[in-house]
């Protein structure tokens, strides 16, 4: 596994040297995008529509749009100094229970590994917290981008969870339609509390499987084999095949015994007539 | 600079290096790489008539049946001058000629070779090829089915067919063609009719449905698989699979209940070769023996009279 990150865990005075590997991996087919006549990648061009000309990485500035057409200009460095250092640490700020953390926080996880001389402390750290049921709110810098995290035990190990800052969630009273949930009848709720009783399963995750993104890369895997999928053919009307293969047999058996022709040159010539130019892999 | 590891052969009058020849390609089975080409080599008599003058579609496992694998079909710019190419609607295809070309994919660690149906001096195919694909392994028993079921078939229209494992589940038949003398069109017509001869006679069984999730349990016959620019697994190629499966040449009367596609992994063919021969030895002999333009004549006589539509 690719480490994605090295410093450590501090609460109180304790450090633990650690490193942080991603958790979880999105599997989307990737396309890229080709102009279709020459099937070449195409590219994206940075272009400037006053100067009417590409412009280069080094000419290019980052400004913010206060209001249509306005913008202030802000440089690197000003940026790097709002930001300051740097931090390698997980600062672990306050130990909540897991459940206080609603779901619609969490961004994205990353496993954390113990790096060197880190074990021990690291042990201690994922045996307290399965002990005492907690789990750490943490600030990291992530890719120069400060975050907010939940530091959690995971199966064998410790897990570090992105979460969304609390302004970062929208809230749910901004939905349309919410205020005007109408009265609940006491029947149809024990109807639909049966009916949730008895579709009420374990979670188990391995059951689901991402339908398209299978048929999509087996679709991939057929064209790069050469075996271009296509469209179902629409069946021909049912047809006695049976009876087809009772009159194919008999004129086999009637040409072998009438003369014989010269097959080859006849089956050559209409081969050639017919035969197409077919560009490979079109069908 | 030879390393220990790096052995030059000589073959053909010309010069090729086999490297790495303990790396391990199979190792749930403890194969190395120095027995995959004790294998190519021992099957290269009975396998490079089908690679001859084929652009051939390549399937690479360079860490081993257990890593990543990728097709190939461009030639790299690395290749050593001996390997022929042909350019091909903008690919530089490897043409199968010749031990040295074998052994170099081979040392490349192309497992799975796939062969158009057709040379490339080739006017149309030069062989038809049914690909009997079962949902698993489990319903293999169907794919004995419709293997027997289209001899039969065969037999009565006096065609020489042979029959192959494909090496994961299923079984892939073939008829010889003399060459230019079909095109794809004539030979979609006769693999149409008999497609529609399983699905007709069983359609609990059998399906030309293209769709995987409509097939439901029943055995695809894949009729459109056999097309220009199309591929099929070579004989004797192996499978980049954990027991080293071959897509194995078969005699007609191993096709019964008992014949398992687990039967025929790599350390078992040169046995197999030794004891009995290659099942396709005459595969080339019947090419222009085929009463195929006869079966051809009745389809099309068919078609005419407008059943199909």
């Amino acid at each position: 596994m690719h480490t994605m990150w090295k410093g450590s865990i501090s609460f109180g005075l304790v450090h633990i040297p650690i490193k942080l590997y991603a958790a979880t991996e999105s599997k989307d087919v990737h396309f890229r995008s080709l102009h279709d006549k020459c099937e070449t990648p195409i590219r994206y061009q940075k272009f400037c529509p006053t100067c009417e000309r590409e412009i280069e990485a080094s000419e290019i500035i980052k400004g913010y749009e206060y209001e249509p057409g306005q913008f202030v200009k802000v440089s690197e460095e000003e940026i790097k100094e709002i930001k300051g250092e740097a931090g390698r640490s997980v600062e672990i700020l306050d130990f909540v229970d897991l459940h206080e953390v609603d779901p619609i926080f969490y961004n994205k996880s990353y496993f954390i590994g113990p790096n060197e001389n880190g074990e021990k402390a690291y042990s201690l750290l994922k045996r307290a917290m399965a002990d005492t049921n907690k789990i750490g709110l943490a600030k990291i810098t992530l890719h120069s981008k400060s975050h907010l995290a939940v530091v959690r035990v995971y199966q064998n190990g410790l897990l570090l969870e992105t979460i969304f800052y609390p302004d970062e969630v929208r809230q749910i009273d901004q939905v349309p339609g919410l205020n005007q949930v109408g009265e609940v009848n006491e029947k149809e709720l024990d109807t639909a509390k049966h009916l949730i009783e008895q579709l009420t399963a374990d979670f188990e995750p391995e059951k689901y499987v991402d339908d398209y993104r299978e048929a999509v890369e087996e679709m991939i895997q057929a064209k790069i084999a050469g075996n271009d999928i296509i469209h179902t053919e629409k069946a021909p009307e049912r047809q006695n095949v049976v009876d087809l293969l009772s009159a194919l047999e008999a004129s086999i058996q009637t040409s072998k015994t009438s003369k014989k022709q010269p097959k080859q040159d006849k089956t050559k010539k209409t081969a050639k007539t017919s035969l197409k130019k077919k560009k490979a892999g079109s069908e | 600079m030879a390393t220990q590891d790096e052995h030059p052969i000589e073959i053909n009058g010309v010069t090729l290096t086999l490297t790495s020849l303990n790396k391990p390609l199979w190792p749930k089975k403890g194969l190395k790489k120095a027995d995959y080409l004790h294998y190519i080599h021992t099957v290269s008599p009975y396998m490079l008539p089908f690679l001859h003058q084929r652009a051939l579609t390549l399937l690479r496992y360079p860490h081993g049946a257990d890593g990543e694998a990728f097709f190939q079909k461009n030639c790299p710019d690395y290749a050593p001058d001996f390997i022929h190419t042909k350019g091909i609607d903008g690919i530089d295809y490897i043409i199968g000629n010749g031990l040295e070309t074998l052994l170099w994919l081979a040392n490349q660690l192309a497992f799975e070779i796939h062969i158009p149906f057709q040379t490339v001096q080739s006017q149309g195919p030069s062989e038809i090829m049914i690909d009997l694909d079962p949902p698993s392994q489990n319903e293999f028993p169907m794919a004995i089915e419709a293997a027997l079921l289209l001899k039969e078939v065969f037999d009565k229209l006096e065609l020489v067919s042979f029959v192959k494992t494909s090496g994961n589940k299923g079984l892939q038949l073939y008829l010889p063609l003399p060459e230019n003398s079909f095109t794809y069109e004539d030979t979609r017509l006769f693999t149409t009719f008999v497609a529609h001869y399983l699905t007709e006679i069983k359609p609990d069984m059998f399906t030309t449905e293209r769709l995987k999730k409509n097939r439901g349990q029943r055995l695809y016959v894949d009729y459109i698989q056999h097309a220009e620019g199309k591929t099929i697994i070579s004989p004797y190629a192996v499978r980049g699979n954990d027991e080293a499966l071959v897509a194995t040449p078969l005699f007609w009367h191993e096709v019964n209940t008992r014949l398992s596609p687990k039967d025929f992994p790599l350390e078992r063919i040169e046995e197999r070769l030794e004891r009995q021969g290659c099942p396709f030895a005459h595969f080339f002999e019947v090419k222009n023996k085929q009463p195929f333009a006869q079966v051809l004549k009745g389809l099309k006589e068919h078609e005419k009279k407008g059943i199909r539509s």
